[in-house]
């Protein structure tokens, strides 16, 4: 191919515009505080209103807002407050992260197998779900869940049906109607349901890549099954999984509408402190702040699983027993 | 051992399928509360058609979901060329650039192109949200294209021009039809991507001009109208019935379906 170099211009000026300009912006309004100037408004002796500022200079323009570097925001941003909000959203990202990968992994493991005769069209399935809008399945499920919704009639249908059972749960405490929707269990099962074939689908395209003639192997040199998985499909799976943890994780921590929708704003997440500070507080400087630390996490997840990778990456002489 | 395999997958089915299988339903329901059954109806299916805020708002998100996929698989295209063409080192650094958005939780992104726009005074409406759409499906396509053109065969382009073609008749006649399914998967992603998106465009649009993701977290407030459970329901059919026909027609072709899932990559 000859080489073209003209080609690179508009590419790297489209990178440098869309992309590393936006992340400094996101940079320098984030160590940058906007304060107004105190000033006292006088009356001139020709009767013009004038502005006097604190260090006696008098104008005749109302003095503007101005900018200068701060980490007064940094400051803000370790309250404890903002804190217990981070360590939240961390909390619920890692608990939905660990129950994707329970509920992920096996489907994964029994697709790739021989149960299903078209894996791709179960594959399909699983990812159909995605082209239909996820504000409409999220709040279809706050539908399922709600105090008057579907799965609340069921129970109370049931209960007026067999009485022993609404006397068990009379007994356990539970009441008349169960309070499913508006807590953090509820934001986890959203954000669950939304990323679950994220999940899935890395982990089922490493396994499905798996040489079957090493398993074939292992059960040769007298391997049981489960040993065969925890030797050779575990290892030979975990890009799979790390890929899976990272396009779960990554949405779950910064996510602002699954917690606005099955939360009822009681359980507000990083993303939606960050969504106000840009919409109803319009304080860009503290919401840019509050960005960065969201990077920072990010990119310090992400760097844990990249060693994580790199470590235990499969051996490469064959030493399955 | 297998029936309960086979039941776990039914049972992960019905987790998945659930929520949709209601929402199918409420769009058929002669009533507009969900919480009672008010009889069959097709009434939100006609109503669909004549609601100008649903309307505009599906226009929008198919115009700007075919500019945004079609813009950005040509710039897509043409970067990939260009950073193969390279030398490793700025390539790399280059590529972790192009990478940043993906890594990026979609907040960030969308918070720092508002602040771009912010900066150089563009009102936001319909052109920032077009151009953002554009800013996060390009390294989508850079990705799915580069693979196709470590695949190239170099002599090929090289023989092309000592046959006498100009660069350009070289790169229509020879690369990319070799790269025409890494071009077009490119573009189906990037399509996804921005028909699907809500968190970029919550925050880069503006005047009145709002998509379906928008319009529908507009209306969780208020309570959604069965009228969108209605072109949802279209919409989820035409998919389905689309990825069916495709995936049966493939596995009539070659038997056992065993076709590598190598290009599925999950837009999030």
């Amino acid at each position: 191919m000859k080489k073209n170099k003209a080609l690179l211009v508009p590419f790297v000026l489209w990178a440098a515009i869309f992309i590393v300009v936006p992340l400094l912006l996101i940079v320098w309004y984030g160590v940058t505080v906007e304060e107004s100037i105190p000033y006292t408004e006088i009356m001139l002796e020709d009767g013009t209103a004038a502005f006097e500022l604190a260090d006696g200079t008098v104008t005749t323009e109302r003095p503007q807002k101005r900018t200068t570097v701060s980490i007064a925001n940094f400051r803000r941003m370790l309250e404890p407050t903002y804190l217990k909000l981070l360590l939240r959203s961390l909390k619920i990202a890692v608990i939905t992260t660990l129950i994707c990968l329970l509920l992920g992994y096996p489907v994964a493991l029994i697709l790739s197998g021989k149960d299903f005769r078209r894996p791709g069209l179960w594959l399909m399935l699983i990812i159909l779900p995605m082209w239909m809008n996820f504000l409409l399945r999220t709040y279809s499920w706050m539908s399922i869940l709600e105090n008057s919704g579907i799965l609340n009639s069921w129970i109370s249908s049931l209960r007026e049906a067999f009485p022993a059972f609404d006397e068990f749960l009379t007994q356990m405490g539970v009441g008349k109607k169960i309070i499913f929707l508006y807590n953090e269990k509820a934001v986890i099962l959203g954000m669950v349901y939304n990323y679950l074939s994220f999940m899935i689908m890395p982990i089922y395209t490493v396994i499905e890549k798996i040489d079957r003639s090493l398993l074939e192997a292992a059960a040769d040199l007298g391997a049981s099954p489960r040993k065969s998985f925890l030797r050779v499909t575990l290892p030979y799976s975990l890009p799979g999984v790390l890929e899976g943890v990272t396009m779960v994780f990554v949405p779950a921590v910064t996510t602002f509408v699954i917690s606005q929708l099955m939360g009822g704003g009681k359980v507000p997440l990083i993303g939606d402190i960050i969504q106000n500070q840009f919409g109803k507080s319009s304080d860009w400087h503290f919401g840019s702040t509050l960005s960065l630390l969201v990077m920072v996490v990010v990119l310090a997840f992400m760097g844990t699983l990249n060693r994580i990778d790199k470590e235990e990456e499969p051996v490469k002489e064959v030493r399955i027993l | 051992m297998k029936k309960l395999r086979k039941a776990y997958i039914a049972l992960i089915m019905a987790f998945l399928y659930a929520p949709i299988v209601l929402l199918i339903l409420y769009s058929f329901n002669d009533s507009k509360s969900r919480a009672n059954w008010g009889g069959f109806t097709l009434r939100w299916y006609k109503e669909l058609f004549t609601d100008k805020t649903i309307m505009s708002a599906l226009g929008t998100t198919l115009s700007v979901g075919l500019l945004a996929a079609l813009i950005s698989t040509v710039l897509g295209t043409v970067g990939a060329i260009a950073l193969f063409q390279i030398h490793k080192r700025p390539r790399h650094m280059l590529l972790s650039v192009v990478n940043l958005p993906m890594l990026n939780s979609e907040v960030v992104t969308g918070v720092s192109l508002m602040l771009l726009f912010a900066m150089v005074r563009i009102q936001l409406g319909y052109l920032t949200l077009l151009l953002s759409h554009v800013a996060f499906c390009v390294p989508y396509v850079v990705l799915s294209v580069l693979p196709k053109l470590r695949q190239l065969d170099p002599n090929l382009a090289e023989a092309a021009q000592d046959l006498g073609a100009t660069p350009l008749q070289g790169f229509l006649r020879v690369i990319l039809p070799d790269i025409m399914p890494g071009v077009f998967s490119g573009f189906i992603m990037a399509l996804t991507m921005s028909i699907d998106d809500f968190v970029v465009s919550f925050f880069t649009t503006g005047s009145g001009v709002s998509n379906l993701s928008i319009t529908i977290y507009t209306m969780a407030k208020r309570g959604i109208s069965p009228k969108i459970n209605a072109l949802s329901t279209i919409i989820f059919a035409c998919v389905f019935f689309l990825l069916i026909g495709l995936n049966l027609r493939d596995f009539r072709k070659d038997g056992r379906n065993d076709r590598k899932v190598e290009q599925v990559r999950i837009p999030y």
